[in-house]
């Protein structure tokens, strides 16, 4: 019995102590506060060696390929702050952490990557996990950053920016050059002519598919819609408990059922995207073209392929719809700030500065297989004249680069996991379970939608 | 048990009993205190809360248990886990016994090799066998689509919606059939033999002897090793989720309970729900375990 | 089975004959389905990335180039080779946790099978029903009360609730009450002996297989710990090798900003199965003699 009691009083007191714990949330304004101790992480444990070990230490999460440079770079340009870098997990798993931190109330970093559709999780609802940065005089390098990746750290706010951005993935065509040489067919600049040339190389008998659709893909699809001027998802900043989710309409059922009919006609394959089988069949040539994000390049392309020499492919602009299909973008991140940051003015600085120089930009690109968002590179004619081994020589950033700068910006949801979690078994059971377009799209919709509103969000159209 | 044979003891004795049993038990009992009574208790406390981005945190009693109740996405999670267990548990066990009466009788160098060889899965972390297996299932990079054809057959497709059944079932077979056999076979080892000279006199063969002399001696472990199996295979985890890498939309992210209750903590953010789900679920473990040790109880030797 | 000798004398019986054959074909049969996925890393952990998805001898033989000393040569040096950090740490956690959850158990089975005490059996109920209880459920309350007491992060965090062992517990107190006679524990507290001296002395050197298995097993839980060490570390510095390999995994699935180390991941995985399998091979005895305690009927 005595035991017991003990138990119970420790208990007790964890509870009470967590209770306080999220009640102190809400006595804020809403916003994530500022602090400013300039030694709370002088005994962090990071992955890099610092400097200047008497400095003030900015604690970071990232899993940039090639960032232990950019991290020494900073750490050896900057002597009154310095950067102590971890990787936090790649993509979802960092998410998790963060969130994990969340609920502890600590050791959260005090900047943290995240990707663009990762950011509203953090920023709906009852309080806010990152720092508005307009706070720290952000505001003022609007014009650094394209209109898209700017646009993606304000969801569509004139007066909060959430983020830094550091890369994208520009919407373009892979094209495997040697078959579409071999087959003497000419490389499609419209959806129409995509089809066309998957029954022409098909008839002439390439064994291989056209492309494959992948219905596991999450921002892949999200460009997909986008390129028919459908937007599926819907949050603003200004207005963060109301949410809009909408696939079914017009505009999104005739991309699936393009997409639903190549399949059907057997033009294309339909594999998860991260079965190691697609890899093996890109790198055999079993893929005429490839309709992916511009970070392809560094990832699959470099993967698939011994040397650059062996690689048949070239990038070309996506397939469009007609002449106002708009440029798009699929992924790419941004550094924020969270509200545990010790110095939150330091931290604002360390992620605006990570990759802020000639040198950062251009490790980005070279060490890290980045696509920058930072409008000085993207117009340099360095950068522009390029020439990328792997895709035999080619010039590719005269493609990209344009269609990085036409990128809007995409809006995502504060709790896009789960909706790329339906959103994947939707489009499976479309291709594979024959489930009819209209009724996938309708009940993805009010899954959704009633999701949303179980969690306290309202519901508002998506235009 | 050793109830009995402590009855014997003086008197005296009992109050210095009293105080030593607690010394060498309590080490044992803090940790268990510390890590598994008050996180549980904690859990359970968690899933009497709501957390909603909009409201945050308040107090909802008992209204995520009514959730789990009427939620689809639990019962379906649960069924397949209990087709798993109907599937899995008897070809485990069916297996390990049938190599540890094979190797019980077989005493010869290779069989203690294949005794080592057999077991060997079970030094290799479920993490990295799952992993291995996830390579091997791949249609172009793994060894079957050539292995079959030599026998003019197609390899089944291992990672598809109508193989992933089958390819679990082989993944954890592969890794827990050697664990169980080394207990059944340390079992069997420790039968004295002059019990089957008598049979033997008496002209039985070695499948009779096997049949009616070694397999009931051995029924305490096979309880034993059925239970454990059942509890595992209920709180399927591991292994789905690694090869979900390979294919996403054939094992959704709510494949298991267990699954399910992860995805919501750490996915969507639902931990106070993923709590209700992931007690719900011990609840069903230890239901099916009590039923099944009921259902024994003559020869387990857990009743106490 | 009709060719069975079953008159020989003595304690050794043989299967002979046809069933022979038999038993041979089988237990190659065995063998060949429990290598298959051995043999498949052994060959992995020697190809380069490319060299894995485009090997000319397909995913069961060679590559036509060596690459696993150019592999573990990349393994020194990735992250300025952390892959021996969590080596190092791996064992750190299965060596000393391993050691710490046996002498609890051993301690605890003791004290159940050879003391009574009020609540014993309420308390060895509990024990049993702790066996069934799902992992994920403790994942979470574990993570954030550690949080609170400033546990995250550190060795610690992963050492400690490895100390439980529930199942080792069991396994002791079968032991205890059937291989050691109370007459003998007696015999020495009539000659003066201490509790703690009788146990040492005494009762430890008796148990001694039986404490080789419970170590054995505990090693290889800590050994094999995956979830709660991904939850409560964020270093990687501190990281196991389970949960630093799917690190790289993740790492190494197509996304934006991802890197393929596949190489790095198949020859980090072999080597880092080594260690147990050796253990395995040489420590088998120790298996098969402490395991029968537990399941003889108790």
């Amino acid at each position: 019995m005595f035991q017991a009691k003990k138990i119970l009083s420790v208990l007790a007191t964890v509870a009470v102590s967590m209770s306080l714990a999220a009640c102190g949330g809400s006595n804020s304004t809403g916003t994530a506060s500022a602090s400013a101790d300039k030694h709370a992480n002088d005994n962090a444990s990071c992955t890099n060696k610092v400097v200047h070990a008497s400095a003030e230490k900015v604690t970071v999460w990232a899993w940039y390929p090639g960032f232990q440079k950019i991290v020494d770079h900073f750490n050896q340009t900057h002597s009154n702050v310095q950067v102590c870098w971890n990787n936090g997990g790649q993509g979802g798993s960092e998410y998790t952490r963060f969130q994990n931190t969340i609920k502890a109330g600590k050791g959260a970093p005090d900047v943290i990557q995240l990707e663009y559709e990762a950011m509203p999780q953090f920023v709906a609802g009852k309080q806010k996990y990152l720092v508005d940065l307009a706070d720290y005089g952000m505001k003022a390098y609007k014009s650094d950053y394209t209109a898209g990746a700017w646009n993606s750290v304000t969801f569509g706010s004139s007066s909060s920016i959430y983020a830094v951005p550091v890369d994208a993935g520009p919407f373009v065509m892979y094209v495997n050059q040697a078959v579409f040489d071999k087959y003497g067919i000419k490389v499609p600049t419209t959806w129409a002519e995509f089809e066309q040339a998957g029954k022409d190389l098909k008839a002439k008998g390439y064994t291989g598919k056209l492309t494959n659709w992948q219905t596991d893909g999450t921002a892949v699809n999200i460009a997909l819609f986008a390129q028919k001027g459908a937007q599926v998802y819907k949050y603003t900043a200004s207005d963060p408990t109301k949410v809009g989710i909408d696939f079914n309409q017009t505009s999104v059922k005739q991309v699936l059922k393009y997409w639903q009919n190549l399949a059907k006609e057997g033009l294309i394959d339909t594999a998860d995207q991260s079965s190691t089988d697609t890899m093996k069949k890109f790198g055999a040539g079993d893929y005429a073209t490839y309709v992916q994000a511009s970070w392809f390049i560094g990832y699959y392309v470099k993967g698939a392929f011994k040397t650059a020499t062996d690689s048949p492919f070239k990038i070309y602009e996506a397939p469009k719809w007609n002449d106002s299909t708009p440029d798009v973008n699929q992924g790419g991140s941004a550094f924020a700030v969270t509200y545990q940051a010790k110095d939150t003015k330091a931290a604002a600085s360390v992620a605006r500065e990570l990759y802020g120089d000639d040198y950062a930009q251009n490790s980005g690109v070279t060490d890290g297989g980045l696509f920058p968002t930072w409008t000085k590179l993207l117009s340099s004619s360095e950068f522009i004249t390029q020439t990328y081994p792997y895709l035999n020589n080619q010039k590719a950033n005269e493609i990209i680069a344009p269609v990085a700068k036409g990128w809007k910006g995409d809006q995502f949801l504060p709790f896009q996991t789960y909706a790329y979690d339906a959103q994947q078994k939707a489009f499976a059971s479309m291709v594979k379970s024959g489930t009819s377009v209209d009724s996938g799209v309708s009940s993805l919709t009010s899954s959704l939608r009633s999701y949303a509103e179980q969690q306290g969000f309202t519901i508002e159209s998506v235009k | 048990m050793s109830h009995r044979s402590t009855q014997s003891k003086p008197k005296r004795r009992i109050g210095k009993d009293n105080l030593w049993g607690w010394i060498f038990t309590g080490p044992f009992a803090v940790i268990f205190i510390l890590f598994l009574v008050i996180p549980l208790v904690y859990a359970f406390y968690m899933s009497l809360f709501t957390y909603t981005q909009i409201s945050g945190t308040y107090f909802s009693g008992f209204a995520n248990y009514i959730r789990v109740v009427k939620d689809s996405v639990f019962a379906t999670g649960l069924l397949r886990v209990i087709l798993y267990t109907a599937v899995m548990v008897p070809i485990q066990l069916g297996l390990a016994l049938g190599l540890a009466l094979l190797l019980d009788s077989f005493k010869k160098k290779f069989a203690s090799f294949s005794r080592v060889v057999i077991f060997l899965p079970y030094a290799i972390p479920a993490v990295i066998g799952a992993l291995m297996w996830g390579f091997m299932y791949s249609k172009l990079m793994g060894p079957f689509t050539t292995l079959f054809s030599l026998f003019g057959l197609q390899a089944p497709d291992f990672l598809s919606a109508g193989g992933i059944f089958g390819s679990l079932v082989n993944v954890v077979t592969w890794q827990w059939t050697g664990y169980y056999m080394i207990i059944l076979y340390s079992a069997l080892q420790s039968i004295p033999s002059e019990l089957y000279e008598s049979a033997r006199i008496d002209g039985a063969n070695e499948a009779k002897i096997a049949l009616h002399i070694k397999v009931p001696m051995v029924s305490g472990s096979m309880i034993m090793c059925t239970i454990f199996s059942l509890i595992g295979t209920l709180q399927f985890f591991t292994e789905p989720t690694i090869l979900r890498n390979q294919a996403p939309t054939v094992i959704p992210a709510e494949y298991t309970p267990n699954m399910y209750a992860q995805a919501l903590a750490f996915g969507y953010n639902q931990t106070n729900y993923s709590a209700t789900v992931s007690f719900s679920l011990g609840l069903i473990v230890v239901i099916f375990s009590i039923i099944f040790m009921r259902l024994t109880r003559r020869s387990n030797g857990l009743g106490d | 089975m009709t060719t069975i000798e079953h008159t020989r004398k003595g304690t050794e019986h043989r299967i002979q004959g046809n069933p022979r054959i038999f038993t041979y074909v089988v237990l190659i049969l065995c063998c060949c389905y429990f290598l298959l996925p051995v043999w498949w890393l052994i060959i992995a952990s020697t190809k380069t990335n490319s060299g894995l998805f485009n090997g000319i001898h397909g995913s069961m033989w060679f590559d036509s180039t060596n690459a696993f000393w150019d592999n573990l040569k990349q393994l020194g040096t990735y992250q300025d080779g952390i892959y021996w950090r969590w080596f190092a740490n791996t064992l750190l956690y299965a060596l000393v946790g391993g050691f710490g959850a046996t002498a609890i158990s051993v301690m605890a089975g003791y004290g159940f099978a050879k003391y009574r005490f009020r609540g014993k059996t309420l308390y060895f109920n509990i024990i049993l029903g702790a066996l069934m209880i799902p992992a994920t459920a403790l994942v979470i309350p574990t993570f954030l009360l550690m949080s609170d007491i400033n546990l995250t992060d550190t060795y610690w965090a992963v050492l400690l609730p490895v100390l439980l062992n529930p199942f080792g517990v069991y396994l002791m107190r079968i032991y205890c009450s059937q291989s050691l006679p109370d007459e003998m524990l007696e015999a020495a507290r009539v000659d003066g002996s201490g509790e703690f001296r009788t146990f040492f002395q005494v009762a430890l050197p008796i148990m001694t297989p039986a404490i080789t298995t419970v170590f054995l097993l505990s090693i290889v839980g800590a050994w094999n710990n995956f979830f709660l060490p991904s939850v409560v570390l964020t270093n990687p510095n501190l990281f196991p090798i389970t949960v630093g390999l799917s690190q790289w995994q993740a790492r190494s699935t197509a996304g934006s900003a991802a890197e393929q180390i596949w190489n790095l991941l198949t020859s980090g995985a072999f080597i880092s199965v080594i260690p147990m399998v050796l253990a395995f091979i040489f420590l088998q005895r120790y298996w098969v003699g402490g395991l029968a305690t537990g399941s003889v009927k108790a």
